[in-house]
């Protein structure tokens, strides 16, 4: 028989105080498949940790039980202790008695059983547990940044290192949406001055290549392997092999050409702010009276799109700076202005004679506009020019890349995030990152920290001269059993798994496999399976807690 | 609705088997997928034919189904496209386990085209083979009659036996000694032109008297539905349920939708373990019966089959020991398929509701159980 040791940690009074630890040691030792129980009063100390090493020696353990916090928290730390300590990390099951007991059942004794319950569990599991071998591969550090308006371009210059070459292509001209305006709120800097420094940066970096006027026509592989065909500016095609992606393909302005009451198009003084700020300003002379009217198109795609309050305002002040005398007239449904700049910004604005005027619904007709204001009243105002602050929608690129690179898109249209507060510009899909735009509406700030997120999350995960180290908890397919029914494959959210078509069968790529156990649960026949969750052991595990 | 109406000059399988000939004759199929009886007479067996000499012993209405048809054009066409085109004469619970299965990469449906027809039913194989002669009479007097009696138990419940929820190309009714053709698929249209045949004739007669039996059968079954959930309320009454069952498979064997290489019931892991294993079991349960695994098998196949079974009875059609076991799947089959408005087979482009699962989706369902 397995020398398993189980230990059994106190974490301070956490556990202590809330778990009767005794109790638990006495009715575990009559377990014949425990060798011994060891206690600890904080094992994920240093000290702890030396102890628990010591302690495998000493008794020669074979597998290693450990009753203590979330494996989330310190199931690795564990790990590397045992490998140090001589062992394969997987002869190893933590058992969750702080969150699942000590946290959550505040009778003592029903705490106690519970983890007497998970315990046994848990030493019924380990001696099913075969050694996995944790794989690595070959991987390629470079990078592929696709767009490079500001977010991909600081990007660039964020991940830009010695020994890994960064590669950003754009479409068009580099700059994205900056090259179409005068300034930036708050701060009222000038946008061409801020891209013109920054381009010149990418341009003379030796570490950057940029592709400008080129075109993405195709992206295989997968995190670490990824080989990108490239159509240059001249037509030739290049090909990059790459270990990472960045999408900052930015979005687009909503064009309000569905909504008629906006009177886009049908009447010659109603601008968009993108048209108005990128030319009408500067080749007009601007009117006596102007409108800015907030929140275009919010309530077709059902959410805020972050900018267009300031966004107005700054336009305001643009507006007086040119001709002073011009009166200004802010239309808006609801002000979203978060952030500790934009009380100032706000109450500066107002100073400069902009009046506000919240309305409840508006129709713009020739040279005027019908509005109902907050308080139900119908009333009219005549005015020369009309600003339609519109939001910010996906790009057109959006769901390419999304089918291209297997990436989810939300219920609006951009790129999905892995996790919306955790993993903000990580997709499923590893190896592949957003940020900025793309994402969703943004401003410059949240692009610019977005852009930082995503060179940290890239540099980290692949490092120039380092192999890739391959999760080891994955599936695996039955040659012999698998029929290629293809449910496990629709099922995988990863993209970990395709039909070979002339075996018919399934097959997976353990570079993408998170092992999650979707297909494992999902495949009929068991062709499917989990390295370390596999039947025998959920069963034994299973069995041994509700006995 | 419109059809052709043709009188049935000899029989129902010579007036059908007519029509088999003319289009392999004019070229619009290179084979036929069909039941023919086996030369002991005592049987039936599904047959890719091209040769038009052996056409002449087809059965495309036989009284028995001993082979559920997808489960034999699986075998045929599981590895991809063949180069033939292919007519398949089936009833609508084959057609449908084939749509279900080509879902499953199991079957590939081009190149094949299907005929279906009003199902009379099928009597229990076991029984037929006692005396064939008996029941290739009475299966003509079924047809007429529209009686229940005396055939599969699933089939006299069976609601789905005629062109509605029936993916085919083209469908044959039955009405007072003619033969319906009622076109389909947009497919159909060069069949009929190729028979030269014009579907002008009003179907309305056969409409009706299809609506009626299947009023009548729906009440049948739901009646058996009730039944049904009583006799199996409970482990205790699940396990008497299956008690006279030898646990020898053959139900998983003969069923179109088990499709797997192999069982995972049989698979050494599931099925074996060591002596220790049951001595500790034994010792819980203070015994065990062997051979054992025989509720998970049923339990785990029901789960497997849920969504997909088409309620054909073959599995009990199979059964040694007359297990009601194709009743039993086929009412929970039809719970679980109720839950995510899906039924088996019926429409190609509707994905296994297994597969469109989302995270939110069973919130509904959580909800009105936890008011209860
Ligand atoms: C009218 C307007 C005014 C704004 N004013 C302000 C302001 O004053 N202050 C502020 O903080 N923020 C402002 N913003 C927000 C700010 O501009 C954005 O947050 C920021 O520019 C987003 O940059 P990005 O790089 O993500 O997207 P973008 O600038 O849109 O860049 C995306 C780039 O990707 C390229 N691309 C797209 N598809 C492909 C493809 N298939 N292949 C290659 N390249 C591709 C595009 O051509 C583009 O160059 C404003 C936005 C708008 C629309
Ligand atoms: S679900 Fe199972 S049988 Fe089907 S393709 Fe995947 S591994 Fe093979
Ligand atoms: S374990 Fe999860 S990620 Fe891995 S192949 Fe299966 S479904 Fe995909
Ligand atoms: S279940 Fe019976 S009646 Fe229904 S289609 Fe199948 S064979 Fe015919
Ligand atoms: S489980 Fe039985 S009734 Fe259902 S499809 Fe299979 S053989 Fe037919
Ligand atoms: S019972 Fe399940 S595992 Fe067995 S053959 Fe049927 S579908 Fe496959
Ligand atoms: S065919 Fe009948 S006896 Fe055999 S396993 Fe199935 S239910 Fe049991």
């Amino acid at each position: 028989m397995t020398k398993v040791g189980l230990f059994l940690c106190e974490c301070g009074p956490n556990i202590a105080e809330a778990v009767d630890l005794d109790k638990v040691t006495e009715v575990i030792k009559g377990d014949k498949k425990v060798a011994l129980i060891e206690r600890h009063r904080l094992l994920c100390s240093e000290d702890g940790k030396k102890f628990l090493a010591e302690s495998i020696k000493k008794n020669g353990f074979e597998r290693i039980v450990i009753a203590a916090c979330s494996p989330k928290q310190h199931e690795n730390t564990f790990m590397e202790v045992m490998t140090r300590a001589g062992l394969n990390p997987y002869l190893f099951q933590m058992v969750n008695i702080r969150e699942q007991c000590a946290w959550m059942t505040p009778d003592k004794e029903l705490a106690t059983q519970k983890a007497i319950r998970l315990i046994r569990a848990a030493i019924n599991r380990i001696n099913y547990h075969t050694p996995l071998k944790q794989k690595e591969i070959e991987c390629s550090p470079d990078v592929l940044i696709i767009g490079a308006g500001i977010t991909g371009i600081e990007t660039a210059l964020r991940t830009a290192q010695k020994n890994r070459n960064i590669y950003i292509v754009e479409k068009n001209e580099l700059g994205g949406v900056l090259n179409r305006l005068q300034s930036l709120y708050p701060g009222m800097q000038s946008a061409r001055e801020l891209l013109q420094k920054k381009i010149k940066e990418i341009k003379s970096h030796p570490e950057i290549k940029v592709f400008q006027k080129s075109k993405i026509k195709e992206i295989l592989g997968f995190f670490g392997n990824f080989i990108a065909r490239i159509e240059t500016e001249d037509k030739k095609e290049v090909k990059l092999n790459i270990g990472s992606i960045i999408l900052t393909i930015g979005g687009e302005t909503f064009v309000p050409a569905e909504l008629p009451n906006f009177g886009y198009k049908k009447f010659e003084n109603v601008f968009t702010a993108d048209e108005f700020e990128n030319s009408v300003i500067n080749k007009e002379n601007l009117p006596q009276t102007i409108a800015i009217v907030h929140c275009v198109g919010r309530e077709k795609f059902g959410y805020c799109s972050k900018i267009c309050c300031a966004n107005s305002m700054k336009l305001a002040r643009l507006i007086k700076e040119k001709s002073k005398n011009t009166k200004v007239f802010q239309f808006y449904k609801e002000l979203c202005l978060p952030g500790k700049e934009y009380d100032q910004f706000y109450k500066e604005t107002k100073e400069q004679g902009v009046e506000f005027i919240r309305y409840k619904n508006i129709e713009i007709g020739d040279h005027k506009i019908d509005y109902i204001s907050e308080d139900e009243i119908k009333q009219s105002l005549s005015v020369d020019m009309i600003i339609l602050s519109t939001g910010l929608v996906p790009g057109k690129d959006t769901q390419y890349f999304a089918n291209l690179l297997n990436i989810p898109l939300d219920d609006y249209g951009f790129f999905k995030e892995e996790h919306i507060k955790l993993a903000p510009v990580s997709t499923i899909t590893e190896g592949i990152s957003i940020a900025g735009g793309c994402q969703g509406p943004q401003d410059l700030n949240d692009a610019v920290i977005q852009a930082g997120a995503s060179a940290g999350r890239t540099l980290s995960s692949l490092i120039p001269g380092r192999r890739l180290q391959v999760e080891a908890k994955t599936c695996e397919i039955a040659d012999s059993i698998c029929v290629g029914c293809g449910v496990c494959v629709r099922v995988c959210t990863y993209g970990a798994l395709t039909i070979d078509e002339s075996k018919h069968i399934s097959v997976v790529n353990e570079v993408l496999c998170r092992g999650c156990g979707n297909c494992a649960a999902a495949c009929p026949s068991g062709a499917a399976r989990h390295r370390h969750f596999t039947n025998q052991e959920i069963y034994q595990e299973e069995r041994a807690m509700l006995k | 609705m419109k059809g052709k109406i043709i009188e049935i000059k000899s029989d129902l399988n010579t007036a059908i088997k007519n029509i088999i000939k003319t289009l392999v004759q004019k070229k619009l199929f290179d084979a036929v997928f069909v039941p023919v009886r086996i030369p002991s007479r005592e049987s039936f067996a599904y047959l890719l034919i091209k040769d038009k000499e052996i056409l002449e012993s087809i059965t495309p209405l036989p009284p028995t189904m001993p082979v559920q048809g997808a489960r034999a054009l699986k075998d045929l066409t599981r590895l991809g496209k063949l180069n033939l085109r292919i007519l398949c004469i089936m009833r609508p619970c084959e057609i449908r386990a084939a749509v279900e299965l080509a879902k499953l990469r199991q079957i590939t449906l081009q190149n094949l085209t299907f005929f279906s027809f009003d199902c009379p039913g099928v009597f229990p194989t076991a029984e037929y083979i006692k005396s064939p002669e008996k029941y290739d009479q009475n299966i003509i007097e079924k047809i007429k009659a529209w009686q229940e009696d005396g055939l599969r138990p699933n089939c006299s419940i069976c609601v789905n036996f005629s062109h509605y929820n029936t993916p085919a190309d083209l469908h044959i009714g039955f009405y007072r000694n003619h033969l319906l053709i009622y076109p389909v698929s947009k497919n159909s249209q060069k069949i009929l032109d190729i028979l030269s045949y014009r579907a002008e004739d009003d179907l309305t007669e056969w409409e009706n008297s299809i609506n009626t039996l299947l009023k009548k059968k729906k009440e049948n079954r739901s009646r058996k539905f009730s039944l049904l959930s009583n006799q199996t309320k409970g482990i205790e009454n699940l396990e008497e349920f299956f008690t006279g069952c030898i646990n020898c498979h053959n139900c998983m064997r003969v069923c179109p939708i088990c499709y797997c290489r192999q069982c995972f019931f049989e698979s050494p892991e599931q099925s074996h373990h060591e002596a220790e294993e049951y001595l500790a079991r034994a010792k819980e349960k203070g015994g065990i019966r062997f051979p054992p695994e025989r509720m998970v098998f049923h339990l785990g196949r029901m789960n497997h089959m849920a969504l997909s079974c088409v309620g054909c009875g073959s599995c009990e059609d199979g059964c040694p020991m007359d297990v009601p076991v194709g009743q039993i799947f086929s009412f929970i089959g039809n719970e679980v398929q109720k839950m995510f408005d899906y039924l088996p087979g019926k429409n190609l482009e509707e994905p296994i509701p297994l597969l469109t699962f989302k995270e939110d989706e069973l919130h509904e369902y959580e909800d009105t159980r936890e008011k209860k």
